[in-house]
């Protein structure tokens, strides 16, 4: 009798599992619309933001709320601001020492605590002046002096001078994310108290560029040197570390003396909340006031909610797909070939990414310098079936590829079903990201898809391209790309080098070592009427002028 | 009694090597490593040797490991690779927040189960009996996480009775501690009742009735009492099991513990944080199994009468 | 004479049955029973014969579910149990009535101190505080001979022996009217059975107590017992004083019991026990439980229940073979 009681309730029990899931559906279902009423709206809205325009446009929020622009740049007038701000992210701080992570998440807090040398105007695509006022080569590109601002007080009360500089460059050796950059320096040399001189081992026109990046923010020579542990954390921003606790927060506090001027809130809070569902409670609680990277299946959820607004961007994070180029059987570039025309990018945007993305024309990041649209590659079942009758006359190929999970495995699985139309079967290998990492790193794999967020200048592409590059996927090794790229990146004529960067993005859409896929857009879910969030395509946004309604 | 406990905190040396090596040679095996994770984007081949060697990652996995091991002798558990900091602090830094989350949901478990299972003991059988252990079972039915994000809902979002996660108020602890506490629930719940009708069964009890002692004295002092061991020892094995960390849970709850600094330093290879984080926790393990084994001594004078005359017995044999 | 004597117990048709799922056992029948102040009573049978499911039943102590109680009279100095609310019972139960049971292996609590368990009753029951309780129960241990330092001991630490003196004392603590006593020595050694025979002796003397003796050994029925109540699946079969029972046995169960003791005079005699098994109590026969087994048994004994009938004196046996006015059992014979 006890058994069949028991029974009775696992029956009973399962029933009730099933019921839940099914509303879940069919709230998944109600969501895909609301987010396409989102997209509608958002038109209108971006219209009406033109403080936010250039390379980085947002796009609105809640539909029919177009009347409010989403993520003003300066708070409307008259509006109390909150004094203590938090954001929910989904990955958390590790370290408060630049030179040790330039990610998403810590990047966040560089743009804030730190200031670089120049500045890149998402707006007007052009590099402003920051703690250097002025900057030239005269050997192009060879030698730079950089200018200082004058009277920049660090947060430990120091004044900013030439020899912070200098420091910060000399210790960027062996450090995890800034070892690249002082290789590429011969010599930093401190001219007098405001001038310091470059010296580079080869000649980059980008170098302005790349001192736009977190990872070249300048650091204190006196509070690194008086505690190497909190010291790196003491930069020339308007926010200042508080408080960490690694892998749970870390507490910003408003640096009043900013030569940027102080920011609209007292505090701004990082908080940890890995799950995703969790962190969107959170900010319909009002726990946190910006929900970092909400669940594409959730952004309903956002626009639904009269009390919040969801912030939109185009991403300039490319999902692509890599060829290990040095390996059976991707070594084939008719069977590559046969690949980019099989497979059907609308789909997989529609599928994958829920159609929040741009389709990919071309090998390079959209907002990079020298970005040329190719058209990308049409599906053509014929063409994809001569090239794949030309790699394999008897056919029978199998490849296999390399994911992570997420949506990256709907992808491979939608190129699964899409190459075996062509008669390509394909094995999906799925590994978590540090295997995937390092496999195909290792080229141990035949292909992946995987990502990779391109910055603003040229030579950017170099590392994607550079044999022996960790994040060269393909393995691609080209002689003749390489040396596009060197001319390129000293060539003072910008026609000429605009033409050498197409030349590459060519060359790789002729051999497909990559398949480029879509850029997915961007969303931040935030309080109604938050704004001040300088984004950047990249996604390492600059919240130092957040600020946030008060209730 | 010192003799046994200073035996078995001896005994935890190998079990430490062990694990140890277990770890520190699964993680070299594994796919992927620390340094492809933590650089830059635009690493080069060289960039990533260049950090190998800062961290020492170029040499052979034994040498690493003696290493550690030698470091370990010092009381030096090493720094992560990811974070640069020392590893017995950072892990020190998550315990509080662990432990207090493993006291909150076994005291919920506890309070929960050790009431419902005497009561579907001492009903067995009856539809009460039956209804009792139901209970107890949908509390493992349900998956933590999906339970948790229920809670979340219900509690937070709906009620604001509780904060959604973190570990910033006092109430935060409610709706996380719930979510294990229930969760073992079932265990403890069904271990009670069982252990509770053997003793049920004991003729001591019917000469605790025979003196006139009112039923529900008999039950929760005379039976209670006799039921504990096993009952102790489920709790132990809970403890122990939730203070090594409760992942999903924590990661629901955005809960800063240990049981999520071990899987996002899994997740970034960090070997030194995770087989330092493993030792801790297995050392602290052993200290709660120990503690129980001592807290038999104290429930049941017959078993504290075998810690003290072991000793004695083999001296005289 | 002995209707002077005040009645300490009274109990009329009493009924147990344990109702399970498939069966029911009917445990005891039909028992009446009474005993006066001062006196002790044998009851005697075998295992399973329901002496002590009765015991039990004085105390209300049947399990129920699954065990149904029901008489028609339940008394103990002249208190109705039968009607008692719990509460009320569980002032009745250690200070009016106790018992002592029969393993003392397994009825002490092991994780309480003995002291404790004697002390426990006598705060219950006497209205002492912790202290003075503990005091009694440390003087009642010495009465029972055991040093009164090891009241702080626990029952693992003692000998069967010494337990069951512990469970003497628990019983005794609070000076009950009625003690059952439900096979107190079998579980102990022979030689320490006679000290603890002896020591209950003396107790019970000491404080004009009436006393219950469950055993199924016939030697202790003799060393202790005023009167005798022979017992046989569920029923009593034969009732009388200690002469009458033992010298002028009617029944013939009770004689299989005297003959399957070993004849000290002649050893060379063999044991004659009987034989077969007692009937199963869920299934007893429609007829006198012990016909199967009995030498004696004619047809009708299969076909009628007997009933316990009047021979002379206090003296009553339920045996149909009685109707034939010449019948004898054999050790009748003998023993004229």
């Amino acid at each position: 009798m006890t058994k069949k009681m028991y029974r009775m309730t696992a029956i009973l029990m399962a029933a009730v599992m099933v019921a839940g899931t099914l509303a879940g559906c069919s709230g998944g279902g109600d969501q895909s619309q609301t987010t396409a009423q989102a997209e509608a709206g958002s038109t209108a809205a971006a219209d009406s933001s033109g403080t936010a325009g250039g390379a980085a446009e947002t796009k609105g929020g809640a539909a029919g709320t177009a009347d409010g622009a989403v993520n003003a740049m300066t708070p409307p007038e008259g509006v109390a601001l909150k004094d203590d701000i938090v954001i929910g992210m989904k990955s958390k701080h590790t370290t408060i020492d630049q030179m040790e992570a330039s990610n998403t998440q810590h990047n966040y807090m560089w743009r804030m605590i730190q200031d670089t040398l120049v500045h890149f105007n998402n707006a007007t695509g052009e590099v402003e002046p920051q703690l250097a006022t002025e900057w030239s080569t005269e050997d192009g590109g060879k030698t730079y002096i950089f200018k200082l601002r004058d009277g920049v007080k660090f947060h430990n009360g120091e004044t900013f001078k030439a020899s912070d500089v200098v420091f910060t460059f000399n210790r960027m050796e062996g450090t995890t994310s800034c070892n690249g950059l002082f290789l590429k320096v011969e010599s930093v040399e401190a001219v007098d108290d405001l001038t310091v001189k470059m010296v580079l081992v080869d000649p980059n026109l980008d170098w302005p560029y790349m001192m736009t990046l977190p990872t070249s923010c300048i650091q204190s020579e006196k509070a690194v040197t008086d505690d190497p542990t909190k010291g790196p954390a003491v930069g020339t921003g308007p926010w200042m570390v508080d408080s960490y606790e690694f892998g749970n927060y870390t507490k910003l506090v408003a640096f009043e003396d900013s030569w940027r001027g102080a920011p609209n809130a007292k505090t701004f809070t990082f908080r940890y909340i890995p799950e995703d569902s969790a962190r969107l409670i959170a900010l319909q609680n009002g726990e946190v006031d910006i929900c970092a990277e909400p669940a594409m299946i959730e952004l309903g959820t956002i626009v639904d909610d009269p009390n919040l607004d969801l912030v939109q961007y185009d991403g300039g994070s490319l999902t692509y797909m890599a060829f290990n180029t040095q390996k059976e059987p991707a070594n084939n570039e008719d069977l590559r070939k046969a690949i980019a025309y099989a497979i059907d990018l609308d789909t997989i945007i529609a599928v994958a990414a829920e159609g929040n993305a741009r389709k990919a024309t071309s090998f390079w990041g959209w907002s990079e310098y020298g970005y040329v649209d190719l058209g990308g590659y049409e599906r053509d079942l014929d063409k994809a079936k001569e090239y794949y009758a030309k790699a394999y006359p008897s056919g029978g190929a199998t490849l296999d590829v390399s994911v992570s999970g997420g949506e990256r495995k709907t992808i491979a699985e939608l190129m699964q079903s899409q190459l075996k139309e062509i008669g390509i079967t394909v094995n999906i290998v799925e590994l978590d990201s540090a295997g995937l990492s390092t496999t195909t790193t290792n080229g141990e794999h035949q292909s992946c898809i995987y990502g990779m967020g391109f910055n603003i200048f040229g030579d950017d592409a170099r590392r994607i391209l550079q044999p022996g590059s960790a994040v060269n996927k393909a393995h691609y090794d080209s002689s003749k790309v390489m040396e596009l790229l060197d001319k390129a990146v000293c060539e003072e004529d910008e026609a000429q080098r605009k033409d050498y960067y197409k030349q590459i993005q060519e060359d790789v859409y002729e051999h497909v070592p990559y398949i480029p896929l879509y850029f997915a857009d961007g969303f931040i879910g935030v309080k109604k009427g938050t704004g001040g969030i300088d984004i950047y395509p990249t996604s390492h946004h600059d919240y130092s002028n957040i600020f946030v309604p008060a209730e | 009694m010192h003799r046994y406990i200073i035996k078995r905190l001896f005994l935890m040396i190998p079990v430490i090597i062990g694990v140890s090596f277990l770890v520190f040679f699964i993680m070299d095996m594994a796919p992927g490593d620390a340094v492809d994770l933590m650089a830059p984007e635009g690493a080069t081949a060289e960039d990533l040797d260049a950090i190998r060697h800062e961290l020492g990652l170029d040499q052979p996995v034994v040498i690493r490991y003696v290493k550690y091991m030698g470091g370990m002798l010092h009381g030096d558990m090493g720094v992560s690779y990811v974070s640069k900091t020392d590893v017995f602090d950072t892990y020190m830094e998550k315990l509080p927040a662990t432990i207090k989350l493993s006291f909150a949901s076994i005291l919920v478990s506890v309070l929960l189960s050790v009431p419902l299972g005497i009561y579907s003991a001492t009903k067995q059988g009856t539809l009460q009996d039956n209804i009792s252990m139901v209970l107890a079972m949908i509390g493992l039915s349900m998956p933590n996480f999906w339970l948790g994000l229920l809670l979340i809902i219900a509690f937070s979002l709906k009620l604001h009775m509780f904060p959604s996660g973190g570990d910033q108020t006092l109430s935060s602890i409610v709706l996380p501690a719930l979510t294990i506490g229930t969760g073992l629930m079932a265990t403890l719940t069904r271990t009670t009742r069982s252990s509770m009708l053997d003793v049920l069964k004991q003729e001591y009890l019917r000469t605790a009735r025979a003196k006139g002692i009112p039923e529900k004295i008999v039950v929760m002092s005379h039976a209670l009492r006799n039921a504990l061991i096993p009952i102790i020892t489920i709790i132990g094995t809970q403890l122990a099991g939730v203070l090594g960390g409760s992942v999903l849970t924590e990661t629901v709850f955005a809960w800063p513990g240990v049981g999520r600094l071990i899987v996002d330093s899994l997740n970034m290879r960090d070997t030194p944080l995770v087989t330092g984080s493993i030792i801790m926790t297995t050392i602290l393990l052993s200290i709660v199994l120990l503690l129980v084994d001592l807290l038999y001594a104290v429930v049941d004078p017959r078993i504290k009468a075998q810690y003290i005359t072991k000793r004695g017995k083999k001296k005289h044999g | 004479m002995a209707e002077q004597k005040e009645k300490v117990l009274e109990i009329k048709n009493l009924n147990v049955k344990f109702v399970l799922e498939e069966e029911t056992v009917e445990a005891v029948n039909d028992i009446s029973l009474h005993m006066e102040k001062g006196e002790t009573l044998g009851l005697v049978g075998e295992t399973g014969a329901g002496k002590t499911t009765t015991a039990l039943s004085i105390l209300r102590l049947i399990d129920s579910p699954p065990g149904v109680m029901e008489c028609e009279k339940l008394e103990v100095c002249g208190k109705d149990i039968k009607n008692m609310s719990i509460s009320e019972l569980e002032h009745i139960r250690g200070s009016v009535v106790s018992m002592i049971f029969q393993d003392p292996m397994t009825s002490l609590n092991p994780v309480f101190t003995v002291g404790q368990q004697i002390a426990e009753s006598l705060e219950r029951h006497e209205n002492l505080n912790k202290n003075e309780a503990w005091k009694k129960a440390e003087d009642m241990l010495e009465l029972v001979g055991i040093p009164r330092e090891r009241a702080i001991e626990y029952p693992h630490q003692f000998s069967g022996g010494m337990k069951q003196r512990v469970i003497i004392a628990i019983a005794l603590a609070c000076s009950p009217q009625v003690l059952i006593a439900d096979e107190p020595t079998t579980a102990l050694d022979v030689t320490i059975q006679a000290q603890i025979l002896h020591l209950m002796k003396e107790l019970k003397e000491k404080k004009n107590t009436s006393m219950i003796m469950i055993t199924h050994d016939l030697g202790i029925v003799a060393e202790t017992c005023d009167r005798v109540a022979v017992m046989y699946a569920g029923r009593i079969i034969e009732e009388g004083n200690l002469d009458e029972v033992f010298n002028h046995t009617l029944h013939p169960y009770t004689e299989g019991l005297f003959n399957s003791l070993p004849n000290i005079k002649n050893r060379r005699a063999k044991l004659q026990p009987i034989h077969g098994l007692m009937p199963d109590p869920t299934n007893l026969p429609k007829g006198c439980a012990f016909a199967p087994r009995c030498n004696y048994a004619t047809e009708a004994c299969q076909e009628r229940r007997p009933q316990l009938t009047d021979f002379g004196g206090t003296h009553k046996a339920a045996c149909l073979a009685y109707e034939n006015k010449d019948f004898h059992i054999e050790r009748g014979k003998k023993n004229g």
